[in-house]
């Protein structure tokens, strides 16, 4: 068995001896130091970068209208970019309580063209269908909106 | 029951409480961040299950090697090594650029997960005391809960800065656990046990024991063989194949039977979470009242009636149609189900050998995590062969099977398995004293100190014995402790600090507060404020009967014996903090009859008929049969002929050399110059350190007994 304690004796000896007498409790200690004060900062920098590091493409919050076992589900799309344009893919899905799909669909521009300009919003429609009856009544958690690809403009 | 842990300061209970809930928080927060991970990377939901089904597969074999290296090395570096990798692998998972590399991270993160928790209950078991296990374990379970209750935290998180930001941000804490768990002490295995029976009062010897370097595969023979265990083990996974899959299919129930949308059935599951929190506090204090109430086999009882109870209570719930109704009995049943996870673990690690815990305790977490994965199947098989509530009836049952098992086979085992653990440690601690004395004759010299109450040598080397420390530590610090009796204050912000080992005389006029400080040590009287610790525990709010088996005695002045008892009885009387074990009990009378043969001659004699010197000797006895590292006398030669007061000096000496510590009350200076090592004096409620007593002149002593108070 791999976790056979003289499996683990004679790997730690092996283990020790490549590497070398320089292993040690200073260094163990020094090597751990380094590795939580690292991986405390690089965490906490990613971290903050990624608050701050908001997608361009700003997704609201979906409103949804069924009638029967469909779903209409819109979403408006904002483009924060200053001097880009954009052509977004957007889809909707309606999520059970484990976050995995029951239905999915692409969401097409409402009125006018799908080109987002610089500081431009725009409402997307889906519509969900195939939603089972129990599904609706006993899986069915919340509706999403994403952008699948955000495509600048050419 | 008892107000406070006995045992090292609380905050390792409290750190390895943290470090599970960090370990458990991310079971939870990968399904929360589906939607977000689909969104970015387009996943299937089958990649998503992989993501699932691949991490529950990585803890599963994690947990076996982290068992055997806790058994093996040093627990708090592994926890410490464990949580900063684990820390790192969420930072690592935070950055995954495909599906590749999240699989990785989630895989890897499966691997360094279990590194907390049979660490963890091997660490919890040397670090409390034995009667207070299940309590400790009560509190540490409250990590997985916790754990739980930060999935919304994470959704919201998830939500506001992006999937990315929430792994980052999860991972700091796991550094900071794993830099304080690496400030943890490791403390010696099976130590508890030592104290618990009162073998040693060194806390750093390491010795050595059948197990240490046995193979896994007759590591788990030996585990299996244990009764108690197998059949923990057997309920546990049984149990598991009902409540694995309550969390997955009651807010299905709830929604086909009690009408209720998705988000009210989610939030009612939480009313279990909350049930379990319950369930968790009181079970582990109840059962640690019951054992210390003399229902030796306390935890397997709690944990099989607690189960027992759960049975009837789902059914119950899982019948109504009663929303409300539906939902207290819910709570309930998850109380009484979780309740019995401290005392069952408690037990677990009492029936192991100090060198397998780690081992065993993962053992059970790995059959345990497959039952639970195929619960929720087995459910679904039933609801779809007939209906929900039909699987409900038919798995609930198996809850009421975990609790018989418990109360049949485990109930009839656990006291003998126990005892089995318990003389184990015995048989090495006397086999580890042999071997010392040994050497010390090859060596041909003399032991390097007075051997200990049960006659060990308390330092040394041996084979593979770790050397040990002097005795340089204080044994009692006392802080500022300010005592009154309603309104007359008795003592002023006393300070003291007595080192371990010899005899220690305090000193001063009547009146002058010595008694009230010796009560307020044995835990008698409680002072309005200040510190006093033991071995560096708190010992304030600790009650006396919990001081005296932490070691501290107090043979209180005057007539302190029984006198319509014998003096076998009164000798018995002070075995107290070994009660339940039969054996241990006899070995320690025998061992002060040896320092007594006067009283082995006497044991059916009435205590009272005897001489008043005789019977400050029984009394001596019976506050030496409890193993006192440190004994509190107060005024020994209080109106005893002085040949008589010689006698028991001499047996005061004969004590100190056992190791015993002793704090010595007298007014008397001849008599506490004759005796003690060192002297404090105490004066108007305030002590003071006159150092070593052979320093000391006694008439300037007694000169200033007399000015004193004036």
């Amino acid at each position: 068995m791999s976790s056979s304690p003289d499996l683990l004796e004679t790997s730690a000896r092996v283990a020790g001896r490549l590497l070398g007498p320089w292993w040690n409790e200073r260094t163990r200690r020094v090597l751990f130091g380094v590795l939580i004060t690292a991986g405390f900062v690089v965490g906490l920098v990613l971290g903050l970068q990624q608050v701050y590091d908001r997608p361009v493409l700003d997704v609201g919050e979906p409103r949804v209208r069924v009638e029967g076992l469909t779903a209409t589900v819109q979403v408006t799309v904002r483009n924060t970019s200053e001097d880009v344009a954009y052509c977004p893919v957007v889809g909707v899905a309606a999520l059970d309580r484990d976050g995995l799909d029951l239905a999915k669909a692409p969401a097409f521009v409402d009125l006018g063209d799908a080109r987002l300009a610089p500081k431009a919003s725009a409402n997307f429609v889906g519509v969900l269908i195939g939603i089972s009856e129990r599904d609706f009544a006993e899986q069915l958690s919340e509706y999403a909106a994403f952008v699948e690809h955000e495509n600048p403009c050419p | 029951m008892t107000r406070k842990l006995v045992g090292v300061p609380k905050w390792p209970l409290v750190l390895l409480t943290a470090v599970y809930t960090i370990n458990v928080s991310d079971q939870f927060l990968l399904s929360s961040m589906f939607p977000l991970l689909k969104r970015e990377f387009g996943l299937s939901d089958t990649a998503l299950g992989i993501l699932s089904g691949s991490y529950l597969i990585s803890v599963t074999l994690g947990t076996v090697p982290f068992g055997a290296l806790a058994d093996r090395y040093s627990r708090t570096r592994i926890i410490a090594w464990g949580t900063a990798f684990w820390g790192i692998t969420m930072i690592f998972t935070g950055m995954a650029s495909g599906f590749i590399m999240l699989l990785l991270g989630r895989m890897v993160l499966g691997l360094w997960d279990p590194c907390d928790n049979p660490t963890s209950q091997s660490l919890l078991a040397d670090y409390y005391p034995v009667n207070q296990r299940s309590k400790v374990m009560g509190i540490y379970q409250m990590g997985q809960l916790t754990g739980f209750f930060l999935l919304p935290i994470g959704g919201l998180m998830g939500q506001a800065w992006g999937w990315r930001a929430t792994f980052f941000f999860f991972a700091l804490p796991a550094f900071a656990v794993a830099l304080l768990s690496w400030r943890l002490p490791e403390p010696v295995r099976g130590i508890q046990e030592r104290r618990h029976q009162r073998l040693e009062a060194d806390e750093r010897t390491v010795i050595a024991s059948r197990y240490q370097n046995i193979t896994v595969v007759d590591a788990y023979q030996v585990i299996l063989r244990c009764r108690s265990y197998t059949a923990s083990l057997v309920s546990s996974t049984v149990g598991s194949l009902f409540f694995g899959g309550i969390g997955v299919w009651t807010p299905t129930f709830l929604i086909r039977y009690h009408d209720l949308d998705v988000a009210e059935a989610t939030t009612a599951l939480s009313l279990v979470a909350v049930g379990g929190l319950v369930g968790v506090l009181t079970a582990g204090n109840l059962a640690d009242f019951l054992t210390h109430s003399g229902y030796t086999s306390a935890r397997i009882g709690v944990a099989g009636i607690a189960r027992l109870i759960s049975a009837p209570l789902f059914i119950a719930a899982f019948l109504v149609s009663y929303t409300p109704l539906m939902l207290v009995l819910l709570s309930f049943g998850a109380l009484f189900l979780v309740a019995a996870i401290p005392p069952l673990n408690a037990a677990r690690v009492d029936v192991l050998h100090p060198d397998l815990r780690g081992r065993g305790t993962s053992l059970d977490a790995v059959t345990q995590s497959l039952a639970s994965a195929a619960s929720p199947v087995i459910y679904g098989i039933i609801a779809d062969a007939s209906d929900l509530r039909t699987a409900y009836m038919t798995l609930i049952p198996l809850a009421a099977v975990a609790g018989l098992i418990l109360i049949t086979f485990a109930l009839a085992s656990y006291r003998r398995d126990e005892q089995a653990v318990q003389a184990m440690v015995r048989e090495e601690h006397a086999l580890h004293v042999a071997r010392l004395a040994e050497a010390g004759e090859t060596a041909g010299r003399t032991a390097t100190g007075p051997p200990t109450a049960s006659g060990a040598a308390p330092t040394g080397e041996s084979g593979t014995d770790a050397p040990v420390a002097g005795r340089a530590e204080p044994l009692l610090r006392v802080e500022s402790l300010d005592f009154s009796y309603g309104p007359i204050q008795v003592l002023f912000g006393v300070d003291m600090t007595l080192p371990e080992g010899g005899c220690h005389a305090l000193v001063g006029r009547n009146g002058v507060g010595k008694t009230t400080l010796l009560a307020n040590v044995g835990g008698l009287l409680h002072a309005q404020s200040g510190q006093m610790f033991f071995r560096d525990q708190d010992l304030v709010g600790i009650p006396p009967e919990q001081r005296a088996k932490l070691g501290i005695t107090l043979m209180a002045a005057g007539q302190s014996i029984f006198p319509s008892l014998s003096v076998s009885d009164n000798l018995w009387f002070g075995a107290y903090p070994f009660a339940g074990s039969q054996s241990l009990v006899a070995e320690r009378m025998d061992e002060v009859l040896d320092v007594f043969p006067a009283l082995g001659r006497r044991l059916d004699q009435r205590a009272g008929t005897l001489s008043g010197g005789e019977q400050q000797m029984v009394a001596l006895g019976r506050a030496l049969v409890a193993g006192p590292d440190l004994l509190l006398i107060d005024e020994l030669s209080l109106g005893l002929a002085p040949t008589v007061t010689v006698e028991l000096l001499e047996v005061v000496e004969r004590i100190s050399a056992l190791g015993t510590t002793i704090l010595l009350v007298e007014q008397s200076i001849g008599v506490a110059l004759s005796v003690a090592d060192s002297v404090f004096f105490m004066d108007r409620g305030r002590v003071s350190d006159l150092g070593p007593a052979s320093a000391l002149d006694a008439d300037a002593l007694a000169l200033r007994l007399l000015e004193s108070h004036e």
